[in-house]
């Protein structure tokens, strides 16, 4: 079961998240609290959202995720993988066998995924080997070629996204990694047929909801439930959303130039 | 390697093409080859498919499968009244055409209408298709009658009354299906089966009825469409009738759509309607058993994500057949097949008669024509009071055009995006053709209205008091104590739970809410369409004010749609010095209308004649949101009332959904024309002219009574139509006040005579045709249609029976020039004219008068003839249904074949004989007790054909035979040994070298590999792999030397014992009570493999263990007993374990329970079968209990016994596991994931937190046994 996000009621209530800065990038909750990325900070927050310390990043994250109870980072450039331990120390940074750059990370309780703008995705159970699927590869000639930018995983499925060889937009499914199935992007606004056109920079699952949202340019939020015709999409005053963190009672989406939503369930 | 495995390795797809023309070749894949029927072919295919792929095509969302050449195709489209799409420039596809929706379809009483608009959506269908874009299985037509008009989705039903329903249905169906008999052009989807007549509670709510009025009227439409058109598909319904989920009744949709009414295709779930099974009826505990409970119903296709997610497990829980995965896929892929698509490239131009569709057929001008005509034979004249229409434009010098519809383009729900230049609005389209006439009239435009809906203003999820120490408290809204009439509770297609159906005026209550020092108050809401005001109000809905929350969409508030959550609105509180709990009322009110602005009204009063547009939109009503008013939204029923008190020359048009309220202005004497429409398509300005100045005459009628309030209309929630108490009996079958417009009316410029009233028999039996005929003469001034209606009536039926007043079994729309007579015949098949018995289950006809009425609508008779019904229905067989419990066999396996023979009557034949044929017994034979045994590799058809009384019918399916997995020898120390159809061979040897084992292939082209035991104890595996399918079989080989008994009380333990994860804290030794085990957490099932203190020695041989056990675990998960054990994956554990329903845990108080017996398998950790045997009458809560369980090969028995002398068997359960142990375990347990995460619908439940849990051991006693 992915852990919760005790943390978000206070956080805002108190007025905490601002004390984080304006560089709020991305976060991932734990049973007991949670990690944010903050500017060049790793923050550890105690189930209250008390930051409990802080510790400079070597290198920026852009992607956190935790599984197996360990605190895995992706540092902007995608080339390896770091795994950190408790205090925050960089335990090892793994070169993973993929050709192309890591573009984010998800974790679903012991599997943790993997996705890179070559169209691979990788995933490894536990501290079993890496099983590399190269999705441009296996799909070539059915789905576009892939340049993937976001995965997520819970429920059950494990979705990843990404932009085709001609910018569209596009995601996909699958719930074991090996066969993956196209996820339309279609949404209805006012009675009419749309399909989203934006950049994907996130895709975030909400356990509670037992849903996927991708996020993207234009401060889009594109909800994706099980009904694989009922998604909706929602804009925020962000140029780009690129996180959604989805906590027990209240849901944090983070944006660029300090976008900081928290939002009711 | 053989031939097709070859092929197969080199790719599919590249086969077909390299083998162009060659359909006959027996190289191609069967799946390819057009050689062999679509049933044999998609049977081939789902044959080749691995389980995950199985589990990826089990969605609407189907995978690609690059190595088999199948591509990804999305099932679901939407074609309800044109392709639910946009433009494509990239391909070169234009907005696809937006015809008449449903309600206006079904107004034209014509289904020679909606035959050509379907097939000219089918025609742009395929040409959507041939770019790859699009599929071709729509999920339209929605053919559920119209029970009540506040329904949400009263516009996309084609009408009140089943047959005129399923007539124009019919229509539908057949242009979209197009008429080649193999190929199908397009595929309708029958939506929704059945009774989803409600859209709020949809999801978790019951359609109750009795038998009659399900086959009468609810599923009528269903029973023509299938047994007359051969429907393809249905779509399950998310709701439940009597209380069982449409989406997981085997009743409902094998007993009834298939067997009854003979439906061959696919079932779609609607979207998220298996999800609901689980977390919105609460009819299955977990995820897994939803996607059991929807297969083996017969929804081939989950519109969600459960199946595509859950149906593996499902499957490795041993809850869900493998055969049912195949079935359903098998019924999906043979309609994909029937479009042509798994045709090879160069036959499809051949063969398939809509290959060659091209982009331009997409809003092509002979569509656009199609849609302009279309549009003019829908509107219905409402009031035509001194000839106020046709207007004659010569005469005008100027015309007013008013209303928020006056310049809109309505299409409804379910359309495409037409071409901007293809939407004409009313002031559009009258300018044009009075340009085009030539006539000088000045169109004025003046909105004036709005269509501002005051249904369901708002979704209220919670609100919260926040008091001036900063602390707040939140009450969920839900939890009301008392509310006005009408107020509901549902969470839709999401998973909060508001308060909904809030009208105008509406509140809830909430006692003891403490507003002492209160300083904010937030509502948390959602905006479904235009919003409300909620006033926040103490003591009573007229109580003191201390809150004001303007939730509008006009005031800025965010609009979160029908699907929307709520989000948080807050205000600051009224300080009125309140102390202590008191009772808040959250009081609803819709904004206020706008007032008429004087401007429109100025526009109005100097025109020669004001035309009013008024209507509904998407915001009014709209899937998931029935109506709570039939007013006109807004303040357009006050814009009607301001422009009549001006204009003397005043008329109206509507454009809506479908029965408003009339009554406040339709007498109006000022207002002389009122002439309604459905949403009417792209075209609907184009019609208006042509109608409003007599180029045509309105001929269409209403497809459903227009009532004249709706305080008429019993809750929206009875689904019962015949008259009971506070239900006056609904649609023209039942309802009998006053109305405002019956059933079938509509006015005409011209008037007609009906005469030379004629049937062609007046004894009549169920089983005879008549012919209905009468002479209509035009006797007005201008040509026009006019839809004669049969109307049915039974009078001499006992009262008791309750009859309807009248029942639709006929009509035809003739158009008749001006002074010209036509003689109108209309055939009637008697046999359509039963009722339901209920008691005899069956068809009945009443004996006596059938009173055939002639009308202009259900109300105008203009006369009536009379036959005498005598005798019974011919009772013959109709339709006959095979089926077998496997599809996919391998070389030697049985399967068995089953058939039902259902009767004209719609009743079951008891005791019909069927003769087995295979068209194949080289591949597979049939015995005549439906024995179906797998000869040899390739398909096989086998046909069921059933004679009863000389009438003789047959069904048929297909099977698929597989190489066999089976082993031609299997060697130990070199002598052969007869594995015969187990999975494991135990040897019990003296510890030391372990024999050495040969194995060879049934089949040479399954591959054989054997992994040797390292020395006994040890396994052997042979492993037998199918490189075609990837399946695999398994065979062990234990070798396991003698085990050891241990009473556990001699203070230390046997040598032979070993721990596994040992906490020796929480083990101790004792005289009295042998080995006493304080549980840690976890378990070794369901993945968290972290159970500490398991005790084991070496058993890999046969042998019986058993153990005496104290102890009583507690809930939620405490379990403790005897294991054997491989790893943690990979054992079969026979458990005392606690009992708790995650989903209804225990009331406070209640008495404790003895908890259950459990046997419980995992294999690969996966949790593959359980079996459960409650305690409760076996034993008491604190009773030791003796536990048995007994290994025989792959086959564990589980006896228990509360004295340790008589022992019950349990249950047995199959495991392959190798290097085998025997011990106990005792642990706290894990829960299963199901709803942890939400819960579903309506929340997740707290976890119960268990005293540890001690249990002691005694007595343990093993007997080991095995081959020498």
């Amino acid at each position: 079961m992915p852990a919760r996000l005790f943390i978000l009621t206070l956080l805002l209530s108190a007025g905490c998240l601002t004390a984080y800065g304006q560089d709020l990038r991305t976060g991932v909750p734990t049973d007991g609290g949670g990690f944010l990325v903050a500017g060049d900070y790793l923050a550890w927050l105690d189930a209250e959202g008390n930051v409990l310390r802080k510790r400079p990043l070597s290198r920026p994250v852009t992607a956190l995720a935790v599984c197996s109870d360990r605190l895995y980072a992706l540092e902007a450039g995608g080339l390896e993988l770091t795994m950190l331990d408790a205090d925050g120390a960089v335990v090892s940074r793994d070169k993973l066998p993929v050709k192309g750059r890591l573009r984010a990370l998800a974790a679903d309780r012991n599997t943790l995924w993997a996705v890179t703008d070559a169209g691979e995705i990788v995933h490894r159970v536990g501290d079993a080997a890496w099983n590399v699927f190269d999705f441009n590869a296996q799909y070539t000639g059915y789905y576009p070629s892939m340049d993937f930018r976001a995965v997520a995983a819970g429920g059950g499925s494990v979705m990843v996204a990404g932009i085709g060889p001609d910018g569209a937009p596009a995601a996909f499914t699958s719930a074991r990694g090996t066969v993956w199935s196209e996820r339309l992007l279609d949404y209805t606004e006012q009675g009419l047929p749309c399909t989203f056109k934006g950049t994907v920079t996130a895709l975030s699952y909400d356990d509670a909801q037992d849903r996927f949202y991708l996020l993207g340019s234009g401060g889009a939020q594109l909800a994706l439930p099980g009904c694989s015709h009922c998604n909706s999409l929602t804009h925020y005053p962000a140029e780009t959303l690129f996180a959604r963190i989805a906590g027990s009672t209240k849901n944090l989406l983070l944006g660029s130039d300090g976008f900081q939503r928290v939002e009711e369930r | 390697m053989n031939c097709i495995r070859t092929l197969f390795l080199t790719g599919a797809l590249a086969l077909a093409a390299a083998a162009s023309a060659l359909a006959q070749d027996s190289q191609l894949p069967i799946y390819l080859n057009t050689a062999y029927s679509f049933e044999e072919r998609a049977t081939d295919l789902v044959s080749r498919l691995t389980l995950e792929e199985k589990q990826s095509l089990l969605g609407n969302n189907m995978a690609a499968v690059p190595r088999l050449g199948l591509k990804n195709y999305n099932v679901w489209s939407e074609a309800l009244h044109g392709v639910l799409s946009g433009a494509n420039p990239s391909v070169g596809i234009l907005g696809p055409s937006s015809f008449p929706n449903s309600v206006a379809i079904g107004s034209s009483w014509d289904p020679a209408v909606a035959e050509r608009m379907a097939s000219a959506i089918a025609d742009e269908a395929r040409a959507i298709y041939a770019t790859g874009t699009k599929g071709l299985t729509f999920w339209s037509p929605v053919v559920e009658p119209v029970r009540d008009p506040r329904w949400g989705r009263t516009g996309e039903s084609y009408g009140e009354d089943p047959f005129l329903a399923a007539e124009i249905a019919r229509g539908f169906v057949r242009g979209l299906m197009g008429s080649d008999p193999k190929y199908l052009k397009a595929v309708p989807t029958a939506k929704h089966y059945f009774a989803n007549n409600s859209e709020f509670d949809r999801h978790v709510s019951s359609s109750n009825m009795d038998s009659r009025d399900m086959r009468e009227f609810y599923l009528y439409p269903y029973k023509r469409l299938i047994e007359d058109e051969k429907l393809p598909s249905i779509m399950s319904s998310y709701n439940a009738v009597n209380h069982v989920p449409t989406s997981a009744s085997a009743f409902y949709l094998d007993t009834l759509a298939r067997r009854t009414y003979g439906m061959k295709g696919y079932v779609t779930g609607d979207c998220a309607a298996i999800q609901d099974i689980y977390d919105g009826h609460y009819y299955a505990e977990t995820r897994e058993l939803a996607t059991a409970y929807g297969l083996a119903a017969g929804v081939d296709s989950d519109c969600g994500s459960i199946y595509q997610r859950f149906a593996i497990s499902a499957y490795e829980q041993g809850i869900l057949p493998m055969a049912l995965i195949d079935r359903a896929l098998i019924n999906m892929f043979t309609i994909r097949m029937r479009t042509g698509e798994f045709d090879p490239d160069q036959m499809v131009d051949q063969m398939v008669p809509y290959s060659k569709f091209e982009p331009s057929r997409v809003s092509s001008a002979a569509n656009r024509a199609l849609a302009a005509e279309l549009a003019v034979k829908t509107p219905v004249l409402l009031k035509n009071e001194g000839k106020a229409l046709p207007l004659d434009p010569k005469t005008l010098k100027s015309i007013a055009l008013i209303g928020p519809q006056a310049d809109d383009v309505e299409l409804g729900p379910y359309s495409g995006r037409p071409e901007a230049s293809a939407m004409i609005s009313p002031y559009a389209g009258i300018q044009a053709w009075l340009k085009a006439k030539g006539y000088d009239v000045d169109v004025r435009l003046a909105v004036g209205g709005d269509i501002k809906s005051k249904s369901n203003l708002l979704y209220i999820a919670y609100f919260e008091i926040e008091k001036t120490d900063g602390s707040s408290t939140r009450y969920d809204a839900t939890k009301y104590t008392a509310s006005a009439d009408g107020i509901t509770v549902g969470s839709g297609m999401g998973e909060e739970e508001q308060v909904r159906s809030i009208d105008d005026g509406s509140w809830t209550a909430y006692e003891n809410v403490d507003i002492t020092n209160i300083e904010n108050i937030t509502v948390g809401l959602n905006i479904p369409t235009e919003g409300g005001i909620v006033e926040i109000r103490v003591g009573g809905p007229d109580g003191n004010l201390i809150g004001r929350i303007e939730a509008t969409k006009a005031s800025g508030a965010r609009v979160g749609g029908v699907y929307g959550a709520s989000m948080p609105m807050k205000t600051n509180a009224l300080k009125l010095g309140y102390n202590g709990p008191q009772t808040v009322y959250l009081v609803y009110k819709a904004p206020q209308d706008a007032p008429i602005d004087e401007a429109t009204l100025q526009t109005a009063r100097e025109a020669d004649v004001a035309v009013v547009f008024v209507g509904t939109d998407e915001n009014t009503a709209t899937e998931e949101a029935d109506r709570l008013t039939l007013l006109l939204p807004g303040n357009q029923l006050k814009l009607i009332q301001a422009v009549a008190a001006v204009n003397p020359r005043t008329i109206v048009v509507m454009q809506t959904l479908g029965c408003v309220e009339v009554e406040d202005f339709r007498h109006l004497p000022s207002i002389g024309g009122i002439l309604w429409t459905g949403y009417n398509g792209q075209a609907q300005g184009e019609a208006i002219p042509r109608l409003l100045f007599g180029e045509v005459s309105p001929g269409g009628k209403l497809n459903a009574t227009w009532f004249k309030t709706v305080k008429d209309l019993p809750a929206i929630t009875d689904y019962n139509l015949r008259r009971s108490s506070g239900n006056q009996g609904r649609t023209l079958w039942y309802f009998d006040r006053e109305v405002s417009y019956p059933f079938g009316y509509g006015l005409s410029y011209t008037t007609f005579a009906y005469s030379n009233f004629r049937i062609s028999k007046n004894a009549i039996t169920p089983n005879d045709k008549v012919t209905l005929s009468v002479d209509v003469t035009n006797t007005g001034d201008c040509s026009a249609d006019e839809v004669v209606q049969i109307y049915v009536r039974t009078p001499d039926s006992p009262a008791a029976l309750e009859r309807p007043a009248k029942r639709l079994k006929g009509f035809q729309r003739v158009t008749i020039p001006r002074g010209q007579t036509r003689t109108v015949r209309i055939d009637v098949d008697c046999a359509d004219l039963w009722f339901w018995d209920m008691k005899a289950d069956r068809m009945t006809y009443d004996p006596g008068r059938y009173v055939f009425e002639f009308g202009s609508s259900s109300q105008d008779i203009r006369g009536s003839v009379t036959a005498t019904m005598s005798g019974k229905l011919n009772r013959r067989l109709k339709t006959v249904w095979a089926s077998c419990d496997a599809s996919v066999l391998r070389i030697g396996d049985t399967a068995q074949a089953s058939f039902s023979a259902c009767m004209n009557d719609d009743s079951f034949y008891e005791g019909a004989k069927c003769v087995w044929t295979s068209n194949n017994p080289a591949v597979a034979t049939v015995a005549p007790d439906g024995t179906v045994k797998a000869v040899s590799m390739g398909v096989a058809t086998v046909t069921c054909a059933v004679t009863i009384d000389g009438y003789t019918k047959e069904d048929t399916f297909a099977v698929k035979v597989m190489p066999d997995l089976g082993l031609a020898s299997l060697k130990v120390g070199g002598k052969n040994v007869k594995l015969g159809d187990a999975a494991s061979l135990s040897y019990l040897l003296k510890p030391g070298k372990a024999p050495k084992v040969e194995a060879v292939a049934a089949d040479p082209a399954i591959d054989v590999t054997v992994k040797q035991a390292d020395a006994v104890p040890g396994t052997a595996v042979v492993t037998l792999h199918d490189g075609l399918t990837g399946d695999s079989r398994l065979v062990t080989v234990n070798f396991g030397a003698k085990g050891v008994s241990d009473t556990f009380r001699k203070g230390a333990l046997n040598k032979a014992w070993r721990w596994v994860r040992e906490d020796p804290a929480a083990w101790t030794l004792s005289t009295a009570d042998g080995l006493v085990l304080t549980a840690g957490k976890g378990d070794i099932a369901l993945g968290s493999n972290s159970a500490s203190n398991i005790l084991l020695q070496s058993a890999n041989s046969d042998w019986t263990a058993e153990a005496k056990m104290k102890g009583v675990p507690a809930p939620p998960a405490q379990n403790a007993g005897i294991v054997a054990y491989q790893c943690d994956d990979n054992f079969v554990k026979f458990v005392r374990s606690a009992t708790f329903n995650f989903r209804r845990p225990a009331e406070p108080g209640a008495a404790p329970s003895p908890g259950q017996l459990q046997l419980l398998v995992e294999e690969n950790g996966q949790q593959k079968s359980v079996v459960n045997l409650p305690l409760d009458g076996i034993a008491g809560v604190n009773d030791v209990l003796w536990l048995r369980l007994d290994k025989q090969g792959d086959c564990y028995t589980a006896w228990y016994s509360v004295d340790g002398k008589k022992f019950e068997k349990m249950g047995t359960a199959q495991a392959v596991l190798k290097d085998v142990q025997v011990g106990v375990i005792a642990c706290e347990g894990e829960m299963p994931m199901m709803g942890r995460g939400g819960g579903g619908r309506r929340g997740a439940m707290p976890m119960p937190q268990a005293v540890p849990l001690q249990v002691s051991f005694s007595d343990f006693k093993l007997v080991s046994r095995g081959l020498k």
